[in-house]
């Protein structure tokens, strides 16, 4: 909060504190929409630039993650809406496909089957909102109440949706890793 | 899915809610019960949280080196925008919903009046006992005919536009 008073009071190379802090967060949920590095970091700058010019908005009664991660939400989806890309619901059989087809190569390409590097090429694998749930939840730290203010979603449908992107994760990762996670 | 398979499914969402701590005081003494004394609870709860405790691990995607510059390079040239309710004005729009409610219901109580004169044999008294001759002068039932319209457009915009970002997402 400190940080953003600063700014708000037109030092904006305090600005540069916010970014450094949340930039991981922030690039790494746009990269679930983008899938590609370059997109992800457009999107990524976007809403650092949104943030800012809107930070006077920022009412401080949650916290300031939350209202950033909305903003990633809102971003990525008007992108979406441009590129015309649509969120399709796989079966079982089609998820597990698209795994195969996508990880052939890129897990070939890995130097070191780490279990972080294997959890994290599987999330990739998720549908675009199952994978943001859960970078949201497990890397962004958002509880479901803020997960459902950054999504426009009641507690209780985030809960199902985080148990749906749990399940379709364990699916995967037990078709494709299961003889290279560590037990 | 069957009765075996809905109960899995329960049992992992219960476990679930345990582990995240959204289960209240009564579910959490059944939960624990359950998984000291029923092996099945045991097995199922220790899969879970290795499983829980190995998605914590997952490190954050990092953007390029110079990506806080590029950031503050594009902030440079751009100002902060005054608060939202700095320059809206709640009264301003109340005034304009109000307006529109009172078209709605204008239009909604001409065309129940028509109704009236039309099948004489259905006639509900008007309660009111409003004079509503000058409504029946064309200019005005097409302007408030055109504004009820338009009113019940911007509604059903409003609504399909929330119904489809929600679909998009479900």
């Amino acid at each position: 909060m400190a940080v953003i008073q600063l700014v708000l009071q037109g030092q904006q190379q305090a600005y540069a504190t916010l970014v450094q802090r949340y930039q991981q967060y922030v690039y790494t949920l746009a990269l679930r929409y983008a899938g590609r590095r370059e997109l992800a970091e457009e999107l990524a700058q976007d809403v650092f630039l949104k943030a800012y010019r809107f930070l006077a908005d920022y009412k401080g009664t949650g916290k300031f993650s939350t209202w950033l991660y909305t903003i990633v939400h809102t971003t990525c989806l008007s992108y979406m809406r441009k590129e015309e890309k649509t969120t399709t619901l796989l079966t079982h059989e089609q998820l597990l496909s698209v795994a195969d087809l996508r990880t052939a190569s890129s897990i070939s390409r890995l130097e070191q089957k780490t279990q972080n590097q294997l959890l994290d090429a599987a999330i990739k694998q998720l549908p675009d909102a199952d994978g943001q749930i859960i970078t949201l939840f497990y890397m962004a730290e958002q509880s479901v109440e803020e997960i459902g203010t950054i999504m426009g979603l009641t507690t209780s449908n985030v809960k199902v949706k985080l148990f749906r992107a749990r399940q379709k994760l364990k699916e995967i990762i037990e078709h494709q890793y299961k003889n290279e996670l560590i037990k | 899915m069957n009765t075996g398979q809905e109960h899995d499914e329960e049992m992992e969402m219960l476990l679930w809610d345990y582990i995240d701590g959204g289960c209240n005081a009564t579910e959490e003494e059944r939960v624990s019960q359950l998984i000291a004394n029923d092996s099945t609870w045991k097995s199922k709860y220790n899969e879970l949280l290795a499983f829980n405790t190995s998605l914590t691990g997952v490190a954050p995607e990092q953007p390029s080196m110079r990506f806080t510059k590029d950031v503050m390079d594009a902030i440079a040239t751009t100002a902060i925008a005054p608060k939202t309710k700095s320059y809206i004005n709640n009264y301003i729009v109340r005034s304009i919903a109000a307006f529109f409610l009172l078209v709605i219901t204008v239009s909604l109580f001409v065309l129940y009046s028509g109704v009236n004169s039309s099948i004489p044999q259905l006639a509900i008294k008007n309660p009111l006992k409003i004079k509503l001759d000058w409504l029946s002068s064309g200019t005005v039932m097409n302007f408030i005919a055109l504004t009820g319209i338009l009113c019940l457009l911007l509604l059903a915009d409003h609504f399909i536009r929330n119904k489809r970002t929600r679909a998009h997402f479900s």
